[in-house]
């Protein structure tokens, strides 16, 4: 088959599991991130510094293996970029780290929060200017907030910043059409969207302070809840897929039982996540439910969703629990042990992912992938064994 | 003022061009298509980077 044919039938495959359906055969899309540098031998920080190394290792894995799909760039964070803003919440592969250390987050004491717990108003009243003005001069290095002086690297770094990221999207752009015309390849998913409350915990409060947020001025957190909303519905929206073919990623965080309480969820974060869910499915928009950790205590609430609106990707959860309620109603991906990968054999891997599809994938409605990104830890004989097991498997 | 895809809308801008002898719709329209990038940018560094 050319690439081209090749991606034809991929796509139908991994579209047709998306809705739940049965396709000719279980489609695979590890969400393949630092493996690819491992697999094509090149450092951790020359994939993370360089999107072109990494973009490179990624149509390197993409053509060896047969995936159906992959994510692009899942190595998603270009340093570059974030070096070039001077982003301080970034540990950097070959800078501030070992140059085989994958990029870490760094969130500042409760005390040292980016925004302060007294600046929620300001947040509500005008998020995106609160941003621009209070919020990334103080994540950055070289940004000066209105009215201090305006240096060279502060006008560099505004400068530097936004041109980087018009070329890195625009570079991401090509590889997506790369991967179809090389490797006849789906890129998995397209645009993405966070939960407000999760951004609040991510980075602006910090995990800590939103916690004593939610004590001390639930209200407010609310608030700043509905004031992010249409902002991440139109981020969201504007990367989406126009062919509506494969859906947008939702990462999940904290904003979970235990991280949080059951009533903070039902309060909070669930009545400004679900209406954005529910209007991108208007517009034809899948999401896909990327959940990171454990998110079983809040699949009966998932069920309040559209069928087909969502697909549910399970990391640390009970697979054949959330099968057991959400199969009849979204497809499932994932579930799949990163300790598996990193620490098992090939014979365990198979053995696993043979549970996997006798329990959950025998209507169709699956796809085959790791709980959790695919990092440098994963052995690659193994997630070979994932592949070629699936395939011979996996047949309907 | 706030108001997704815009940083700062023409209403606020306007003040620094008191004169418009054209179409002010076409100048509009412009001025926050343009703003449109400012916007996906600071978004972005929140949510992407």
């Amino acid at each position: 088959m050319t690439p081209e044919e090749k991606y034809q039938v991929r796509l139908k495959r991994y579209v047709t599991a998306l809705h739940n359906e049965k396709p000719d055969m279980i489609p695979i899309r590890p969400f393949v991130a630092e493996f690819v540098a491992k697999y094509a031998g090149v450092s951790i920080q020359a994939a993370t510094h360089d999107y072109r190394v990494a973009f490179e290792a990624c149509l390197r894995c993409a053509e060896d293996f047969d995936w159906d799909a992959v994510v692009p760039n899942m190595i998603y964070v270009w340093t570059g970029l974030v070096q070039a803003i001077g982003l301080k919440y970034y540990g950097i592969p070959g800078l501030d780290l070992p140059e085989n250390v994958a990029f870490q987050y760094k969130e500042p004491p409760e005390e040292n929060a980016f925004m302060k717990p007294d600046e929620y108003d300001l947040l509500i009243a005008d998020p995106t200017d609160y941003l621009l003005n209070v919020w990334l001069p103080r994540v950055s290095h070289f940004v000066q907030p209105p009215g201090e002086n305006v240096t060279k690297e502060h006008n560099l770094a505004l400068l530097k910043g936004g041109m980087a990221m018009i070329e890195y999207f625009n570079a991401l752009g090509g590889l997506v059409q790369e991967l179809k015309k090389r490797c006849g390849t789906v890129a998995a998913i397209s645009g993405m969207l966070k939960a407000p409350l999760d951004i609040i915990a991510d980075k602006l409060r910090g995990y800590y302070g939103l916690v004593s947020d939610l004590y001390a001025r639930p209200e407010k957190v609310l608030a700043a809840c509905e004031a992010l909303m249409p902002h991440l519905f139109r981020i969201a929206l504007d990367g989406a897929d126009p062919e509506k073919n494969v859906p947008i990623a939702f990462w999940m965080h904290r904003g979970c039982v235990p991280f949080i309480t059951p009533e903070h969820f039902r309060k909070i974060y669930w009545p400004t996540l679900k209406p954005i869910v529910e209007e991108l499915w208007k517009r034809g928009h899948q999401v896909l439910f990327y959940a990171e950790g454990n998110w079983d205590y809040h699949l009966e609430t998932f069920r309040e969703l559209p069928p087909g609106s969502i697909v549910y990707h399970v990391d640390k959860g009970d697979i054949f629990k959330v099968h057991r309620v959400l199969g009849d109603r979204f497809a499932i991906s994932g579930g799949l042990p990163n300790d598996l990968l990193a620490l098992g054999t090939p014979e365990e891997v198979r053995a696993y992912c043979k549970r996997i599809i006798d329990a959950v994938a025998q209507d169709g409605g699956y796809i085959m992938d790791a709980g959790a990104i695919i990092q440098d830890d994963a052995k690659i004989e193994n997630v070979r064994a994932m592949t070629e097991f699936t395939r011979e498997y996996g047949q309907y | 003022m706030d108001r997704p895809g815009v940083c700062m809308a023409w209403e606020e801008a306007k003040r620094y061009f008191p004169v418009v002898q054209g179409n002010e719709d076409i100048v509009r329209d412009i001025w926050e298509k343009i703003e449109y990038w400012p916007w996906l940018f600071i978004w972005h560094v929140l949510l992407s980077f």
